[in-house]
């Protein structure tokens, strides 16, 4: 008994210890940006903040639109997350559950769009967004995000809708039910928590994309968050307090959507990727 | 089952539809945004002939840009400008400036060109000359550094806009007379740290990125080297070969880290009193001298020191900024009134001013105003004047990649000064020829 | 199979329906995907430099001969290799334990998956920020830790050696990553039937044989998803190298997407660039082929 009750403390000490490694970073980013000028570049860093100092919040908010970045990153993830949603659910199902030739390829070029890296397609896609007049816009920057996160979600919608029983399906054929009936009214509602956590992950690609972004949309009106940040440093300069309030400001929704979904985004992990 | 067949058909043309539509509003999108922007007035503009020009920069920390616009507006009211701020590192503008300019965009009117930049650009064709605007007697009233960086194939491509140099920031209240060789400043730094008054005697940039190249070239040039002459390579040679051991001496009274720090790095730990010198641009000098600073008022200037074969004072590196039009604008006249304005004597005292930078016109460094709001300025002339430019090539990125990555390994010790000359040589020789 | 194609009469034809419902998708991907990786394939094979655009000319293979006797390019290609080799299987073990525990039931479990998924919803430029930072040799939290903990008796400069820096991305890669990693493997560990821990213990099979024999052959498939989408990732690191080291120090931790973007964007020569894409693409497509050649032996 007391041999089992040392193991557990261990397991918990484990625990805490893991916990704190996975968090660390983010507090120390925390705070950072909770700390006065005169503290920032102490050595050893301070631990904890000499006073609270809320001037970092207040030039991230005010000397950049910052509300206006998370207002355009806010439009554009979500957008590309419905529309990619959109997009992907009609072809993982068809995918996963439809005869048609040709399916394998398809997967394939998906999985080899993947592939490359995004840095090299960067140019050839500025020359088409310029000419679909498409520079500093949403639509712009949606479509290449779906397009992006497409092979993804469409990998992990198949894989789920595999995952799915195939008895309902049969049962609502036998019925007389066509398959596209089948798809909308009868598998739609059972792939809830795959679509509900692919949504998240493409979301996050989307919210947190940098390249694209920067290249499209050149107007501060339309820059999305993470560009937003890079606008903080000065040519010579590091304004780290500044920075750190901003990443923070950045972060904290994610963090907030992560913790109030958390429970939905595992179990549609745990039903995604079961079966390769 | 028709209806349902129907059904299929309806949502498939619908998802179609979506996508179409979203192509097509497009444009909407596009004038949704120019409205949403005040600045601008699309509209207003063809009644009253109002001209509206896009100056794309890296992001200023200063007021000086916003001030030097709200004056060109008062003074040009039918030419309105629409600031576009870039983020500030000179990377990630160059990598958005060239993917727009080689697609022909032309969204952007007057650009901001970091001194290594005019070569590259204009050999693409994406700037347009400026010999016809801007005369030669115009340019002699100019430093004349910047001028040659701005200048390719006998054409000029840019005008100044600011300038920079690299200078030898001291502790005034440790050292009474700022070292003039390489020697000198190793030996104070160092006796200092024995001392215990500073934990380091030397602080630059030696991280593998740009700013390497600045703090190596002048070495080279204070030690009586030279990368190119003409059109050939003539680094090869014992001085320069002696100004890399040189620049590897001063690792022993830098902290450890150094080969990692770029301008803030060191700055910061100047800025807190831990070092006796900084090699730094002048631009430091406001936020030495502010009260957050450890070392306000303790802070001296001096030009950078030389080496033993080299001329009479040390070679700072040139830096520095300039705007050119961009060769599809379609308001090029209005561009180029921009461009005068914001490098004439008004806007230059402006952005000194405000801001700190250094003018581009030789008569502002006697200036009263100017020197009064930056009393170093006026030392800082001869370093400027003396100051060298970068190898100017349409291939400069390439040179200066050779140049950074030869020196980090001399530096972190996997080659010997020797082999990193030569190959820099050969590299640099292999790229102009190609 | 007879059954699917008697209710095809049902609506409109199986396959017919299968096309239009990829369509979409594919679309998008046709459209803004194939495009440009054709172009940049086609890119490859001239000399075309940013500067002089129109004297591009067509040159076959040159680029990629040039690049197979360019010893920078072996070095990103091993400096990449071993950043992906090395982060991936550290993810592997350390997302295995956490999934391992998070698998078991114990107070507090909720708190763990939660606090697991904070590094993966930070974006990487700012994450890759955070630990420069604490890096750093003079401020850096890391050396104040190892300090204090007597694991090192002055503060090093982690990302100014050649022999620590590519650790260091790899570490702040692993710690972004490996929660990811654990949360895929949880779910598949939850779809192992409880019976057959239950009839191998009651058969007399101690832990490690239960481990060995159960759980591994059942994660596999799982397993082998993960790594394929986490090799592919790895293999192409780019914003965490490009905020840390920038490449540096001496070029040690320059990877093949990082000399990719400075042949293109800083260099301009978009020839040289495009091949390092391309050629990138093919390492990748080979791993992923293994990786699938690896499932099917599972599937089967």
């Amino acid at each position: 008994m007391r041999k089992d009750k040392l193991s557990n403390i261990a397991f918990y000490i484990a625990v805490a210890v893991f916990i704190v490694i996975i968090v660390f970073p983010f507090y120390w980013q925390i705070i950072t940006s909770f700390k006065p000028p005169e503290q920032l570049w102490n050595i050893p860093p301070e631990w904890w903040p000499s006073r609270f100092y809320l001037g970092s919040y207040i030039s991230a908010f005010t000397k950049r639109p910052f509300l206006t970045y998370l207002k355009n990153s806010a439009i554009v993830a979500i957008s590309t997350t419905a529309l990619a949603v959109f997009v992907t659910s009609f072809a993982g199902y068809a995918l996963a559950r439809l005869h048609f030739k040709g399916k394998n390829v398809i997967l394939a070029l998906a999985l080899s769009v993947s592939m490359f890296p995004g840095i090299a397609i960067v140019s050839p896609l500025f020359l088409m967004m310029k000419q679909w007049n498409l520079l500093n816009s949403y639509l712009g920057l949606i479509l290449t995000y779906t397009t992006i996160t497409i092979p993804l979600s469409m990998w992990n919608l198949t894989t789920f809708f595999r995952t799915i029983p195939a008895d309902m399906e049969e049962a609502a054929k036998i019925d007389g039910a066509s398959p596209f009936y089948t798809f909308v009214k009868i598998i739609l509602p059972l792939a809830a928590p795959g679509i509900f956590t692919t949504a998240i992950l493409v979301f996050i690609a989307a919210w947190n994309e940098f390249l694209f972004s920067l290249t499209f949309n050149t107007k501060d009106a339309l820059r999305t968050v993470p560009v937003g940040i890079a606008m903080f440093p000065g040519e010579y300069m590091l304004p780290w307090g500044d920075i750190s309030a901003a990443s923070v400001v950045v972060v904290l929704p994610l963090i907030v959507m992560v913790l109030l979904f958390q429970r939905r985004i595992i179990s549609g992990l745990t039903a995604g990727a079961v079966k390769g | 089952m028709r209806t349902k067949r129907l059904l299929v058909f309806l949502l498939i043309f619908a998802v179609l539809v979506f996508m179409l539509a979203a192509c097509g509003s497009s444009e909407k999108s596009g004038d949704n945004s120019t409205e949403s922007q005040p600045e601008e007035k699309v509209s207003e503009s063809k009644s009253e002939e109002v001209v509206t020009i896009t100056y794309a920069r890296g992001k200023d920390i200063t007021p000086a840009t916003q001030k030097m616009l709200e004056a060109f507006e008062d003074k040009y009211p039918n030419i309105k400008v629409n600031y576009q701020e870039m983020p500030s590192q000179s990377d990630q503008q160059h990598n958005a400036f060239v993917t727009a300019l080689s697609a022909g965009d032309d969204s952007v009117d007057v650009y901001r060109l970091d001194i290594i930049w005019p070569s590259e650009f204009a050999s693409a064709g994406w700037i347009l000359p400026l010999d016809d605007y801007f005369s030669e007697e115009e340019r002699e009233k100019f430093l004349q550094g910047p001028i040659q960086g701005c200048t390719y194939n006998g054409s000029i491509y840019a005008v100044p806009l600011y300038t920079d140099a690299g200078v030898l920031y001291y502790r005034k209240d440790l050292i009474p007379n700022p070292p003039e060789t390489w020697d000198e400043l190793y030996s104070i730094g160092k006796k200092l740290m024995d001392e215990g008054k500073v934990e380091y005697g030397f602080v630059f940039q030696a991280n593998q990125y740009e700013g390497l190249v600045c703090n190596v070239l002048e070495y080279i040039h204070s030690n009586g080297g030279k990368v190119i002459d003409g059109s050939n390579v003539v680094l090869n040679s014992e001085n320069a070969i002696e100004a890399l051991n040189i620049f590897k001496k001063m690792l022993d009274i830098a902290p450890e880290g150094v080969t990692t720090y770029i301008e803030n790095d060191g700055g910061v730990m100047f800025q807190e009193g831990k070092v006796a010198f900084m090699r730094n641009w002048p631009s430091w000098w406001s936020k030495l001298n502010s009260d957050e600073s450890a070392v306000k008022g303790k802070v001296g200037v001096a030009p950078i020191p030389k080496g033993p074969n080299g001329d009479a004072t040390g070679k700072a590196t040139l830096g520095g900024w300039n705007l050119a039009i961009n060769k599809n604008s379609k308001n090029k006249d209005a561009a180029w009134t921009f461009i005068e304005f914001m490098t004439g004597e008004e806007a230059q005292k402006i952005q000194a001013i405000e801001g700190g930078f250094l003018p581009v016109r030789q008569n502002l460094y006697k200036d009263a105003d100017v020197i009064k709001a930056n009393p170093h300025f006026e030392s800082m002339y001869d370093v400027l004047v003396n100051a060298l430019p970068r190898p100017v090539s349409p291939f400069y990125p390439k040179i200066s990649e050779s140049i950074q990555i030869n020196t980090h390994k001399f530096l972190m010790g996997e080659i010997d000064a020797k082999t990193a000359i030569e190959n820099m040589a050969k590299e640099i020789q292999e790229i102009l020829e190609q | 199979m007879q059954k699917r194609r008697s209710i095809k009469s049902t609506g409109i034809p199986e396959n017919i329906l299968g096309y239009l419902m990829v369509t979409p998708a594919l679309l998008c991907i046709l459209l803004i995907a194939i495009f440009p990786i054709v172009r940049t394939f086609s890119l490859s094979l001239t000399d075309m430099k940013m500067q002089f655009p129109d004297a591009a000319k067509y040159i076959g293979l040159n680029n990629y001969v040039k690049l197979l006797k360019d010893e920078r390019f072996w070095n990103a290609t091993c400096n990449t290799l071993f950043f992906t080799i090395v982060s991936v299987a550290m993810e592997l073990v350390i997302g295995f334990t956490m999934a391992l525990v998070m698998n078991m039931p114990f107070k507090g479990r909720g708190l763990v998956r939660a606090a697991v998924l904070v590094p993966w919803a930070i974006p990487t430029t700012i994450s890759a920020t955070m630990w420069k930072f604490m890096y750093h040799d003079q401020f850096g939290v890391i050396n104040d830790i190892l300090l204090r903990m007597g694991l090192i008796d002055q503060y090093k400069p982690w990302l100014g050696s050649t022999l620590s820096a590519l650790w260091c991305a790899i570490i702040a890669d692993v710690w972004k990553t490996a929660p990811f990693m654990g949360l895929l493997l949880l779910a598949g560990l939850q779809t192992i039937p409880i019976e057959l821990y239950e009839s191998a213990t009651v058969d007399g099979a101690g832990r490690i044989r239960r481990f060995f024999n159960i759980t591994v052959p059942l994660i596999m498939p799982t397993m082998l998803v993960a790594l394929i989408f986490r090799t592919l990732d790895a293999f192409r690191v780019f914003d965490l190298i490009f905020v840390m080291t920038g490449g540096g120090p001496g070029n040690s931790t320059e990877t093949l997407s990082m000399y990719a973007y400075t042949m293109l964007f800083r260099n301009l020569d978009f020839g040289l660039g495009s091949a390092i894409a391309v050629l990138i693409f093919i390492f990748v497509f080979l791993i992923s082929l293994i990786y699938i050649y690896l499932l099917n032996i599972q599937n089967d």
